[in-house]
């Protein structure tokens, strides 16, 4: 590798993220200081706060927080997963 | 770095499904390739498995700027496991995420459509760019940025495409709302893009064959 190859690349390296840096900081300076979840919740012009969200899932059905459902959902794929794993391993 | 951190229901299950199956498309795809090798790549199947854990961990880790992010190393993925193995590999990053409610169940499909961009795009670029850039360093940094732009981009499309349930603002203040979000994910990538940078040039000064002998 010649060192002007080098060069080359990490020049274009750091001026692009030189760039990123500034607009990144330019939109945070937008936004403000908030988690990646708030600033989801923001963005999209959600209602943000309350212990449960109003209105969440599907036909009044929830999978967040519900142990029971989380725990079927996880119990159906491993079953899937196993029976890909036989069909596969013959 | 994108992924789509909103609840279960954000999305209509019209859409929730369409994400699923076009997910499942593709990863029945990479499924297809790796079958197809007359040679498994052994060595390919256990960094993709390493990739799997570390990704896993790193995808939980909150680092404190910007207010909270988490990097993803997806393109790093798609260097080492390359793209078939790496589609694979973020699906079950996604699933296991959501298993500990990091993501919903309703939206692995279309965050791991975004990963699979990411994926993509860093395999391709860390590909394409060997004869301008030999550097390893910067060539995996560079192709680490144009996968998480890529993959950003794909999360609004998404989102922008099935609009959220619930929400009054227009396609126009979602995207403005978004493009500012993808903005400071950007700065993140910045992280990311460092890290993989360091990460690609150990590896090709201490264990070349990782990276394939055409892409060293």
């Amino acid at each position: 590798m010649t060192l002007l190859g080098e060069k080359k690349g990490l020049g274009i390296f750091i001026g692009l993220l030189i760039l990123m840096i500034v607009v990144s900081l330019a939109a945070y300076s937008i936004t403000g200081d908030m988690g990646i979840e708030e600033r989801f919740t923001h963005a999209l012009g959600l209602q943000s706060g309350g212990d449960e969200e109003e209105g969440g899932g599907w036909f009044g059905l929830a999978l967040e927080g519900s142990l029971l459902l989380f725990a079927v959902v996880l119990g159906v794929l491993v079953i899937a997963c196993y029976g890909i794993y036989r069909h596969f391993s013959m | 770095m994108a992924h789509i951190h909103l609840e279960d229901g954000s999305f209509s299950l019209f859409y929730a499904l369409v994400w699923w199956i076009a997910a499942i498309i593709l990863v029945g795809i990479a499924i297809y390739l790796i079958r197809s090798e007359k040679k498994p790549d052994r060595r390919k199947i256990t960094l993709a498995a390493f990739c799997t854990a570390a990704a896993f961990a790193i995808f939980q880790v909150s680092i404190p700027i910007f207010g909270g992010v988490h990097i993803n190393l997806t393109p790093l993925i798609g260097i080492l496991a390359g793209p078939a193995a790496g589609s694979l590999v973020v699906l079950i990053i996604n699933i296991l995420s959501a298993a500990i409610g990091h993501g919903g169940w309703g939206l692995i499909g279309a965050n791991a459509l975004v990963n699979i961009v990411e994926v993509f795009i860093g395999y391709s670029c860390f590909r394409l760019l060997k004869s301008a850039i030999p550097d390893l360093f910067s060539r995996a940094g560079i192709a680490t940025l144009a996968g998480l732009f890529f993959g950003n981009i794909v999360m609004i499309l998404i989102i922008v495409i099935s609009g959220i349930q619930g929400v009054n603002q227009s396609s126009g203040q979602i995207l403005t709302g978004l493009s500012l979000l993808a903005a400071v994910n950007m700065g993140v990538a910045v992280i990311e893009a460092f890290v993989t940078g360091l990460i690609v040039a150990y590896i090709g000064k201490v264990r070349p064959d990782l990276l394939g002998d055409d892409l060293v």
